[in-house]
Order: C-alpha cells, then sequence, then structure tokens
C-alpha cells in the first residue's frame, strides 16, 4: 500500500485486532474530521473484499525527548465491497463528506467528514476504490509524478501546488546556493574581500595618528616623534584617503560582478518560466510571477550590493576595534563592551516594535495603492454612476490610515532616537569619566584614551548595521526561495526523451481523440470520456454552451494541458510523444484571448515565422482582412502596437491574431471563436478567408454563432464536458437534438431581433 | 423548426417562496429533499445569499436537473417565518453547510518562513497549525470585523470578531489585517 496515507501504528493495531489482513490494504486515506466538526483522525481503507474505517485519535506523546503518536481508538465500521457499489465526494462550503452509496438501490450513507483540503486526495481514493469494484486497471503513475508529500521529510508540503518544504529547506543552504552563484567570479571576491579587509583595518588605524600618536608621541615632548605635527597628520589623512581607495575600488569590482550575477539570475528566472507548463500561470498561487522576475531579484541584489559589503566591513571594523582596546586598555573595553551590549539589546526590543508600526505602514499603503488602481482602471464607471464623490471619501479613508500610521511609526522612531543618542552621549560621558581618573592614576596615557573614546564613537555604526541586517538577510533569503522555486519548478506538461520523427511536410492532420478526461481541479471533472474522430482535411465545428469543455478540449490538442485520462494522437502519433516545435508548428491557433506583443504590426503578424517575407504578411493581413485598418494607422505596418502602443478595438487584434495564424501556414487551424468580436460584414469576409485556407488543412472551429458553422463537414456538440451529438448540419437538425434546440434559440433571437 | 417556447427568452426574476407551501425532509444520507407546491424535489441545496450578513435570511433553494445544472427554484425570505420543525431542519443543514473551524485563540505566528505564515491556534475544531501562503490575499478582514484565514489548502477559519478575541491574540495578528 503506498498511497495515500499510512496508518499509524494504533490505527494498523485496531485493524489487526478485528481481523483485518494489512497485507493485503490496497489504498489508505485519512481523514481529519468527525460528524460534529471537531478535528479527529479516520482513517479508510481497503482490500479486494472489504472497506474498513477506523476512527480515533493520534495523539502526540513525548518520551523522552521522543515524539510519538498514540492512537485513542473510538469507532470501528466494515463494508463489503460487493455492497458498497461506489464512492463519491459530497462538497460543501468548507467541509466535505465520504459518501458511498450501497446496494442495488444505491441507498447514500456518510462514511467520514473532512476539510476541503483533503477533497483532491480524497476524490483520487474514491476513483480508485470504484475503479477496483468494477476490477478495472488502475494506473498510479500520475500519483507518483505529483506526490504532495516532501520525499526528504515525509510532511506534506503546505502548498499542494507548490512542491516546497520549508521544513526542510535550511536557510543556510539557500545562503550557500547565492553565494554558489558568484563561483564563476571568485577571483573577483577575493579581490574584493581582500580590499574590504584592507580598508577595513585601515579605516580603523587611521583615528590613531590623531589621537594617541598626536598626544603622546608628537605633542609629548619626551615622544619619538616630537613636534612633527605635519607628519602625524599627513599620516593619518594618508591612511584614510588609502582606505576609502580600496573601497572605490572594491566597490567597482563588486558592482560589476554582482549585477553580472543578477543578470543571470533575472535570465534563469525568466528562462525557467517560459519552460514552464500553461497550468503554473494559471495556477493560483503564481499571481505574482512578475514579481519574481523584478522584486524578489532586486531584493537579493539590493542585499549583495550593500548588506554583505556593509557586514563584512562592520564585522571586520568591530574585530579590529575590540582586539585594539583590549590591547590599549582591557578594562576599558571590558567597560565599552558592557555598553555596547545595553545597546544592542535595547535596539534589538525597539525594532521589534518597530516592525509592527512598518507592517501597519506597508499595510496601510497597499490599501491606498489598491484605492488609486480601482480609480484609475474604473474611471468611466465613476463616472457614468457619478461615484466620484464616493471613490474621494474611500480614498481619504485609506489615506488617513497611511498617515495616521506613518505618524505614529515616525514619533516612535524620533522618541527611540532621542533615547539612543541621550544612552550614547552618558554611555561616553561615563567612559571619558573613568578614562581621566585611569588617565590621572597612569595606567593610560591621555592619547589613549582620546583613541578610545572616538573607537567608542566608531563602533555605533557598525553595531546598528549588524543588528538591522538579520531582517535583510531575511527578507533576501525569502526573496531568493521564491526565486529558486521558479527556477527549480519541472514542467508539468513534460516533452518527451525521444520524439517522433515527423517529415518536413509537416503533418496530415487526422486528429483523434480517445476517452479523454480532463479536470482543473480534481473531482470537477471539464471533460468527461471524449472521443474524437477528425479526418485530415476535414472542418469540424464543436458547438456548446459557454463552459461546456470546447476551448479546453483544444488546449489538449496543441497539449497546453495534458488529458487526466485518455488519448490524444495525430496521424497516429500520440501528442506526448511529439516535440513541442514540431506540434505547435503544425497548429496554428486563433483563440477568443488575443494578444498583441509589443513591437510593430509587422512584427506581431510574423510572430510565429520571424523569416516571413513582407509580401507574405501583407498577404496575410489581407486575407485576414486587416490590411485596410492598417494602412489607417500612422506608420502602417511599422505602427507599434501592444503596451504603451497604439490602441486597437477587440476587432481589429483578433484580426492581427487571424493573420499570425495564417502566416504560419499550418496543417491544423483551430479557431476558438476566432470571429466573435467582428461585425457580421468582416465576419462574413474572414469566414471566405478561412474558407480557401481550409483546402488541404484540418481546420477545427469554435463559435457561438452557428451559423458560421454551418459548412462544416462534421459538427460535435458538446454539454458539461460530454459529446452529446456528432454529424452534418442537416443531419443534426433532422435529429431534432441539442443542437437543433441551440439552432431554434439562435433563429428565434434573430427573429426577435428583426422584428423589434 | 421555428416552434416558439414562451419561457425561452423569459426574463429571469427574483421568485420568492411561499414558506407555508414548503415542506422539507431529511433523509438518513443527510440530503434534503423537499415537496413545494406539489412538486418533489431530491436532494436540494439550500445557500445563504449573504453568508457573512444574512445567516436566516435571503436563503436560496435548488435542485439539480438531469443535465446536472443547479436551477433555483426560489428564495426563502425569513425563515423564521417557517413553522418550527421545518426551521430546526433548515437551520441544522444551512449550520453543517457552512460549518468553518472558528479561532478562538491565537498561540503564535511565524512569519517569513520561507514564503509561508504559520499559525498555532486553537479553533472550535481543536488546535491547529494553519500554513498560509501570501497573507495579504488570505487574510481578509470584512466591514463587519470577520476575518477569514485561508490555507494554502483552502480550508477556511474565521474570527467573527477580531475585536472580541483575547489582547494577546490580538496583538499576534494586528500586524497582518
Amino acid at each position: 500500500m503506498k498511497y495515500f496515507d499510512t496508518l499509524t501504528a494504533g490505527a494498523e493495531e485496531a485493524l489487526v485486532n478485528r481481523g483485518a489482513d494489512t497485507g493485503r490494504l490496497l489504498y489508505c486515506l485519512k481523514c481529519d474530521m468527525d460528524g460534529e466538526g471537531l478535528y479527529y483522525d479516520t482513517y479508510v481503507t481497503f482490500d479486494s473484499d472489504n472497506l474498513y474505517v477506523v476512527s480515533g485519535y493520534d495523539r502526540m506523546i513525548q518520551d523522552r525527548k521522543r515524539y510519538h503518536t498514540e492512537f485513542e481508538f473510538k469507532e470501528y465500521k466494515e463494508y463489503k465491497l460487493s455492497e458498497l457499489k461506489e464512492l463519491y465526494v459530497d462538497r460543501y462550503r468548507h467541509t466535505c463528506r465520504l459518501m458511498g452509496k450501497f446496494g442495488e438501490n444505491g441507498e447514500k450513507i456518510c462514511i467520514s467528514r473532512f476539510s476541503l483540503g483533503f477533497s483532491e486526495k480524497t476524490e483520487q481514493f474514491c476513483r480508485r476504490y470504484n475503479m477496483t469494484v468494477k476490477g478495472e486497471e488502475i494506473d498510479d503513475t500520475p500519483l507518483a509524478e505529483n506526490s504532495p508529500y516532501c520525499p526528504k521529510c515525509g510532511q506534506k508540503y503546505p502548498d499542494p501546488n507548490r512542491k516546497f518544504c520549508p521544513y526542510c529547506v535550511k536557510r543556510s543552504s539557500i545562503f550557500k546556493r547565492l553565494l554558489g552563484l558568484f563561483g564563476e567570479y571568485r577571483f573577483q571576491v577575493i579581490s574584493v574581500f581582500t580590499l574590504m579587509v584592507l580598508s577595513a583595518l585601515l579605516g580603523v588605524i587611521s583615528p590613531y595618528f590623531g589621537t594617541a600618536f598626536l598626544y603622546d608621541r608628537v605633542l609629548d615632548a619626551a615622544g619619538e616623534f616630537y613636534g612633527q605635527i605635519l607628519f602625524a597628520i599627513l599620516m593619518m589623512a594618508g591612511f584614510r584617503l588609502i582606505s576609502e581607495l580600496f573601497q572605490l575600488v572594491y566597490g567597482i569590482v563588486f558592482t560589476h560582478a554582482n549585477c553580472k550575477v543578477m543578470h543571470s539570475l533575472r535570465t534563469k528566472i525568466f528562462r525557467a518560466m517560459e519552460n514552464l507548463s500553461l497550468p503554473f500561470f494559471t495556477s493560483k498561487q503564481t499571481g505574482s510571477l512578475m514579481t519574481r522576475v523584478d522584486r524578489d531579484a532586486g531584493e537579493v541584489s539590493e542585499f549583495f550590493a550593500n548588506v554583505i559589503p556593509g557586514g563584512i566591513m562592520s564585522i571586520i571594523k568591530l574585530l579590529s576595534i575590540v582586539i585594539l582596546m583590549f590591547i590599549m586598555s582591557p578594562m576599558l573595553a571590558v567597560f565599552v563592551l558592557a555598553m555596547t551590549v545595553f545597546l544592542v539589546i535595547s535596539e534589538l526590543f525597539f525594532m521589534k516594535g518597530q516592525r509592527r508600526y512598518w507592517r501597519s505602514i506597508n499595510l496601510a499603503v497597499r490599501s491606498m495603492n489598491s484605492n488609486i488602481h480601482d480609480s484609475v482602471n474604473g474611471h468611466r464607471v465613476i463616472k457614468a454612476f457619478a461615484r466620484e464623490e464616493q471613490e474621494t471619501g474611500r480614498f481619504r479613508k485609506n489615506v488617513n490610515r497611511v498617515r495616521d500610521a506613518e505618524v505614529a511609526a515616525r514619533i516612535r522612531g524620533s522618541n527611540f532616537e532621542f533615547m539612543q543618542n541621550a544612552m550614547f552621549t552618558i554611555g561616553g560621558a561615563m567612559l571619558t569619566v573613568f578614562g581621566y581618573y585611569l588617565v590621572v592614576r597612569q595606567q593610560i596615557g591621555l592619547g589613549e584614551l582620546v583613541l578610545l573614546t572616538s573607537y567608542f564613537g566608531m563602533m555605533a555604526d557598525p553595531v546598528y548595521f549588524l543588528v538591522w541586517a538579520g531582517d535583510d538577510l531575511s527578507r533576501c533569503l525569502d526573496a531568493a526561495s521564491r526565486v529558486f522555486e521558479i527556477i527549480d519548478s519541472v514542467p508539468t506538461v513534460k516533452p518527451p526523451q525521444n520524439p517522433a520523427v515527423i517529415s518536413p511536410e509537416g503533418l496530415k492532420g487526422d486528429i483523434e481523440l480517445k476517452n479523454i478526461s480532463f479536470e482543473y481541479e480534481a473531482g470537477i471533472p471539464v471533460l468527461k470520456d471524449i472521443s474524437m474522430n477528425i479526418k485530415a482535411g476535414q472542418f469540424y465545428g464543436i458547438v456548446g454552451k459557454t463552459g461546456a469543455g470546447k476551448s479546453t478540449l483544444i488546449n489538449l490538442i496543441s497539449r497546453l494541458f495534458d488529458p487526466t485520462n485518455g488519448s490524444i494522437t495525430i496521424d497516429g502519433i500520440s501528442v506526448r510523444d511529439m516535440a513541442f516545435s514540431d506540434l505547435r508548428r503544425n497548429i496554428g491557433i486563433v483563440s477568443q484571448e488575443t494578444y498583441i506583443f509589443m513591437g510593430t504590426v509587422a512584427d506581431n503578424i510574423r510572430y510565429a515565422r520571424p523569416e516571413a517575407t513582407m509580401e507574405e504578411i501583407v498577404e496575410a493581413a489581407k486575407n485576414a482582412n486587416a490590411h485596410d485598418f492598417i494602412l489607417k494607422l500612422p506608420e502602417g505596418y511599422d505602427t507599434v502596437i501592444g503596451s504603451g502602443g497604439a490602441d486597437l478595438s477587440g476587432g481589429e487584434r483578433q484580426r492581427i491574431s487571424i493573420a499570425r495564424a495564417l502566416i504560419q501556414k499550418p496543417n491544423i487551424l483551430i479557431l476558438d471563436e476566432a470571429t466573435a468580436s467582428m461585425d457580421t460584414r468582416t465576419e462574413r469576409k474572414i469566414q471566405n478567408a478561412i474558407d480557401n485556407l481550409k483546402k488541404g488543412r484540418t481546420v477545427i472551429a469554435i463559435a457561438h454563432r452557428l451559423s458560421t458553422l454551418r459548412e462544416a463537414d462534421v459538427l460535435c456538440v458538446i454539454e458539461n464536458g460530454e459529446v452529446k451529438e456528432t454529424g452534418t448540419h442537416d443531419e443534426l437538425i433532422r435529429a431534432k437534438g441539442k443542437y437543433f434546440e441551440l439552432y431554434r434559440l439562435q433563429s428565434e433571437a434573430l427573429k426577435t431581433i428583426s422584428t423589434d | 423548426m421555428n416552434e416558439y417556447k414562451a419561457d425561452d427568452f423569459a426574463i429571469d426574476t427574483l421568485r420568492i417562496l411561499d414558506v407555508s407551501k414548503l415542506h422539507f425532509t431529511r433523509r438518513n444520507s443527510g440530503y434534503l429533499y423537499l415537496d413545494y407546491d406539489g412538486k418533489e424535489y431530491a436532494e436540494i441545496s439550500l445557500t445563504r445569499l449573504q453568508p457573512f450578513y444574512c445567516l436566516d435570511t435571503y436563503i436560496s433553494v435548488a435542485f439539480r436537473n438531469d443535465e446536472e445544472e443547479w436551477i433555483e427554484i426560489g428564495v426563502i425570505k425569513d425563515l423564521k417565518d417557517m413553522d418550527e420543525e421545518q426551521r430546526t431542519l433548515c437551520t441544522q443543514y444551512l449550520d453543517f453547510r457552512y460549518y468553518i473551524p472558528l479561532i478562538t485563540k491565537v498561540y503564535s505566528i511565524r512569519d517569513n518562513r520561507m514564503g509561508y505564515l504559520f499559525v498555532d491556534a486553537q479553533t472550535t475544531a481543536g488546535r491547529k497549525k494553519i500554513a498560509v501562503n501570501d497573507w495579504w490575499t488570505n487574510f481578509r478582514i470584512n466591514s463587519s470585523g470577520i476575518l477569514t484565514v485561508t490555507d494554502s489548502d483552502g480550508n477556511k477559519y474565521q474570527i467573527p470578531d477580531l475585536e472580541k478575541i483575547d489582547r494577546k491574540s490580538y496583538r499576534k495578528l494586528e500586524l497582518f489585517v
């Protein structure tokens, strides 16, 4: 038994005690609730004869620092497979029930209850149970590929759509991987590090010449450099200058390396995203993909550009200052360190509280930005309904929230800054008093005391920097983990290992769909056991209501998704065995969602075939009835369209997208509501163009307006993900079924309009 | 071919149900069956039109047709217009359908765990560690102060009134709402 959950020892014992042979169990499912909705552990499992349900509570018991679970048994039930004919999931708003159908009359009973998050697993369990009852063969390969459990620790991924285990990933390993990106710039990194150390040391030594050296060896008559003030000043300035020079050099070298690494990181993210399958882009949790390329990579870059050099410099500075202080006066050094520790603790306390204030500013600003976004994008509606006053009121409320949050944070910050400065001044004064006491007792020289005081002042910045660097490190690692998640993602629609060889002339276009089922979300089938046979050169029309599954079907043919069950072949070759480039070179799609890339009209038309000549572009535009409107654009075919370019209407965009598909000269042309945004005359013209193109090509067309599919060789009616009817227009009209009903409704609607 | 059916293009309007004609029964399976105005409907569904604000008013009653589509029979304006037994039946069904664990105490919230937020909370269903992805989207508070938390599995938890939760829990939550 490999799927889906493992029986705990206690649950297994409960089963064995009641006569079950756990070695014969096929699948096991854990549900998490009892009938009252309390968290409860119910194991549902079956062998080839019986379904067993054992309920209880898995308690975590600590025994000498080790944890183990103990199963507190509550209830046991057993059902015969011969009586329990079918299992299914009954969904409610936030919970579900595992239901069973009994006997010949299908009497329904509830077997267990569980949270919504368990539904996908339970649907798969039900499917396997039902197939076992029917004696059908079960293929568990997809389960192995999409395991929701971390292979390392066995814990369930917090998000089933994100194969990322926060329990296993160590922050240090992410940091090491980030550092690894600098691998090829090893020489630059070593140089930078050496220069940093030198710069920090020189920076620390330089005050010595203005203090201890000056007082004790230049100004003191007994000093070996007595009277050589210029020398002391030159030494101080020289050390400082060289330190700054080193800083400049390592800054330049490091910026080069860092920018190159970030460039390669951004390229890697983008390339990884381009290779990902469509489901990744449509999944709920990846709405921030653009943020990942932009902000997350920027966050990592920022950390390496500022925090790492600053951190290294701070550590070196602090270490050298502490060492020098201990050499000069261990007693004063201990005193300074004690004060520093006190300052660090107070800073940490402040930081802990201040995060709350920043978070509230962040929240308020985000709400305000959403408000602005809403108002700008919805300005037409706001004006049309004269809601300017209300919108201004809403904005005022949000902006007030930002003001209040900022005022609170800044007042707290100012108060703390005052306290911090006061503490620092008091600390400095205490150090001076204590230092003069030691000078009077001749334990240290006056110059050394001045130097120690200046070191105390120099310690503040690196200490505060390191205290705050923790937050920056945390942000950087989070950003990096999201970036690596994309880079490491494996596409769900995988290219074949050994792609089939397709002749240069391309595919003929014989398409066969065998028992295709598909679901975007487990348990909600979009297509159910669909079979179709589309012959090469046929004009195949697909008809059905919105949401019937028509567009999903063509997404499967072009392998943007893989079906849950069944197979699709073109010219007898499974689409899974074709290289993506071969498959998509042979299939041209004009979908209802047209997308215009930023670029000229000509670039957009030749998108799929960049080598197309100008003549071919114009020919395609003419065929798509786009030529006339393109000529009216200010720069004709050179007009920049898309984001930031000239505005095109829905119909114009659709015509560009048709031209784009036509220029590809595909052997299979898929038209998904391709003419939906056009007026009747333009639609007719394009229909003629498509009719011309049909020769020697397989055309699959989806349309709501049935008149556009009248000439189809075969029409197929899909409803609720099932094929309801297939035939020619005349056959289907004669059959008086679903197609007839749809056709009648459209004719009646047109009649009503014309009568009006 | 051109037979015209009167309801083909009929405008859909709100149909308030006459509660005196409604008769619900509950089967062992937990499903509700309805007898309304002489017609019988199996395994009907009751839906609150405003699940946050109106728990007992404006309840939509629907059945599933042969084509697996939910068809609304009508709307019950107020459950209190029904007799005791029928009202109890409907309330029990709705409570079951809208059951959601309520958060009563927050022990800790661990932020920035590789993009996740882990909320260790006591709920009415028991103690639970809730993993939340993208808290900005999944911590939702409405104008009545009801906070809904959605975890990365899609499970939902609620705090019916954020102001009424204990001070310590509130201090932990206020960073996210």
